[in-house]
């Protein structure tokens, strides 16, 4: 889990600035980053000056011309239903790790990035051959896709296969983990632990039992003497 | 008897255990290669008659103009936010820090491009001034909404330069140039320059200027297709993408990322094909001074077996088609771009980028 949030975090580093400017379209980039704990996605959606009034009333759900914090993340909910993960086929819920949204003024000048962080956690340090499919829903009325996967940071994780649609709205990813034992040393620290103490008892144990029967049968004999 | 040998079982089961251990905490090392951070180049000091040093020169010429009010709003901190806020937007839509092109006296703007002179190649510079003067163009075009009230500036006048850090021999510094479709990094450290990130683009891609038809893109443009062309069928399959592409994927604000590569590897192709596909990159590589390009044009072909090249849409000239190549040390993309109401991606609206995965603004020099 350290390990993705790392890997989000690194998504988020560096911040975009500023980016292309379609100006009649909502572009939506996503950056996939795989780890052994899960998946991350970083979001980056940059209305068009023709479309940020559109999108701007969407997120601006009271109409009163600002976005509230809590807008921000209604909005950012609503982006995250229309995305779907599935890793080896079974579908693996996201959970939204970062929303940053521009100034209104950056958005009506189409200039502003929407951007969000997305993690899901999934065991994909397995070793062997896994899958992972990726779609966005998102106002797909306006929008333009683009989906990518970063290299991955773990060097035992190698994707060997990209396989998008025509519009980039959905991706699969094949990769393949080689790692013979992804348990760790930690069971084997147990085993370890547990034979020394055992090695070490296992001497003591006779003359131990001899001690506490013959203290047993003294006590027995102080309680009557006569026997 | 029976005692000493279940104790010594335990015993050596416990140092089976321990060795067992060990074994896969070895192997559980993980072996970062592709994302690691590449290590610190060596630096070679600058001398007064090399390029670093005629580029300090016409720099420290360039400062002499200016009075300190001046001096002082071109002159930023080498490590600070300004390094990395440069953008393809037009200058009223994204405002650029330094010095505006148009606020610069007849004096200044010599001396001001005897610099980019010094640290461009002839044609690398007029790439730049086509870009520029494209934005003229545009102003003046319906697209460029230029002279609205209240809209982006477009045209040559709203192009910055500003310098991050102090012209120096020994070090860091950087100069930044750009505006609309322009975005110039120029990090020099000793004798290397660095010329990662970039940005060329071009809106319009064809105009005419004295009669003449430019093209800031065409070269770019034409040796692409000519390489594309070349490919056989099976090479073709490998290099052409299924899906389109609306946009770079690593733009301006998308530092520091590493995408998985795609298309045909620079190995599948055949010596002829190899030299097409340096010679487009050279296109990006060369807009540097020449010592500094052949500098990095060597270490591209050293890399050549690892470069990747993909290509998204059709393949006549003339198309609108994206392409990406993507090496150890490489990453450009070329992307044409949609306009208002088009019906599809545009010849006539270029963004590219060129970028250094392991040494953008000079990171590995910078890092000693």
């Amino acid at each position: 889990m350290k390990r993705l949030l790392a890997c989000c975090l690194c998504a988020f580093a560096f911040r975009a600035t500023a980016a292309a400017h379609v100006l009649d379209e909502y572009v939506q980039a996503a950056r996939i980053a795989l780890a052994p704990g899960g998946a991350s996605v970083e979001l980056r959606m940059t209305p068009g000056v023709e479309v940020a009034g559109r999108v701007f009333r969407l997120i601006d759900v009271n109409g009163d011309g600002q976005i509230s914090p809590a807008e921000e993340q209604a909005y950012a909910r609503r982006v995250l239903q229309d995305i779907t993960l599935e890793v080896d086929g079974l579908h693996t819920p996201l959970a939204l790790t970062v929303a940053e949204f521009p100034s209104r003024r950056e958005m009506s000048e189409g200039v502003g990035a929407i951007r969000l962080g997305l993690t899901a956690e999934a065991d994909l340090g397995a070793a062997g051959g896994h899958q992972l499919s990726f779609r966005n829903n998102h106002l797909p009325e306006l929008g333009v896709y683009l989906v990518n996967a970063l290299v991955p940071a773990e060097s035992e994780i190698k994707i060997s296969g990209q396989e998008r649609d025509p519009l980039q709205r959905e991706m699969r990813l094949s990769f393949h983990v080689n790692r013979a034992d992804r348990r760790g040393p930690w069971p084997w620290a147990g085993v370890l632990v547990l034979c020394l103490c055992l090695a070490l008892l296992f001497p003591l144990w006779k003359p131990l039992r001899q001690y506490l029967r013959r203290r047993d049968d003294e006590r027995i004999q102080a309680k009557n003497p006569f026997s | 008897m029976k005692r000493e040998s279940v104790s010594a079982g335990l015993y050596l089961l416990a140092l089976l255990s321990a060795g067992w251990m060990l074994l896969p905490a070895a192997k559980h090392q993980p072996q970062k290669i592709d994302t690691t951070p590449a290590p610190a180049l060596r630096v070679e000091p600058a001398k007064e008659g090399d390029v670093t040093g005629k580029t300090v020169a016409a720099a420290k010429a360039f400062l002499a103009t200016l009075d300190d009010a001046r001096r002082a709003k071109v002159s930023l901190a080498f490590n600070g936010e300004q390094k990395t806020r440069w953008s393809n937007f037009p200058a009223g839509m994204y405002p650029r820090n330094g010095l505006r092109w148009g606020d610069l006296s007849a004096a200044q703007r010599e001396a001001a491009l005897k610099l980019l002179a010094t640290t461009l190649s002839r044609q690398g510079l007029q790439k730049v001034k086509e870009i520029m003067e494209g934005d003229e163009v545009l102003k003046t075009s319906e697209s460029g909404r230029g002279g609205r009230a209240g809209g982006p500036n477009f045209g040559r006048d709203e192009y910055y330069l500003a310098f991050l850090g102090t012209p120096s021999l020994t070090e860091p510094w950087l100069i930044q140039f750009g505006g609309h479709h322009l975005a110039i990094n120029v990090t020099i450290v000793g004798k290397s320059n660095v010329l990662t990130p970039s940005l060329p683009a071009a809106q319009p891609a064809i105009y005419k200027l004295n009669g003449e038809t430019v093209r800031p893109l065409g070269r770019e443009n034409d040796k692409s297709f000519a390489l594309i062309n070349s490919l056989d069928a099976a090479q073709q399959k490998q290099a052409i993408l299924n899906y389109q592409m609306n946009d770079l994927v690593l733009g301006p604000g998308e530092d520091g990322k590493t995408i998985q590569p795609e298309g045909i590897k620079a190995s599948a192709l055949n010596a002829a094909q190899q030299q097409m596909l340096l010679d487009l990159a050279h296109e990006w590589v060369g807009i540097l001074n020449g010592e500094a390009a052949a500098a990095k044009m060597a270490e591209i072909k050293a890399n050549l077996p690892e470069t990747w090249f993909a290509w998204s849409g059709p393949t006549t000239n003339g198309s609108a088609a994206y392409f990406r190549i993507q090496g150890p040390t490489l990453l450009i993309e070329y992307s044409p771009q949609r306009l208002r109401g088009g019906s599809g991606l545009d010849t006539n609206h270029i963004h590219t980028i060129y970028r250094d995965p392991t040494n953008d603004y000079g990171e590995r020099l910078v890092k000693r």
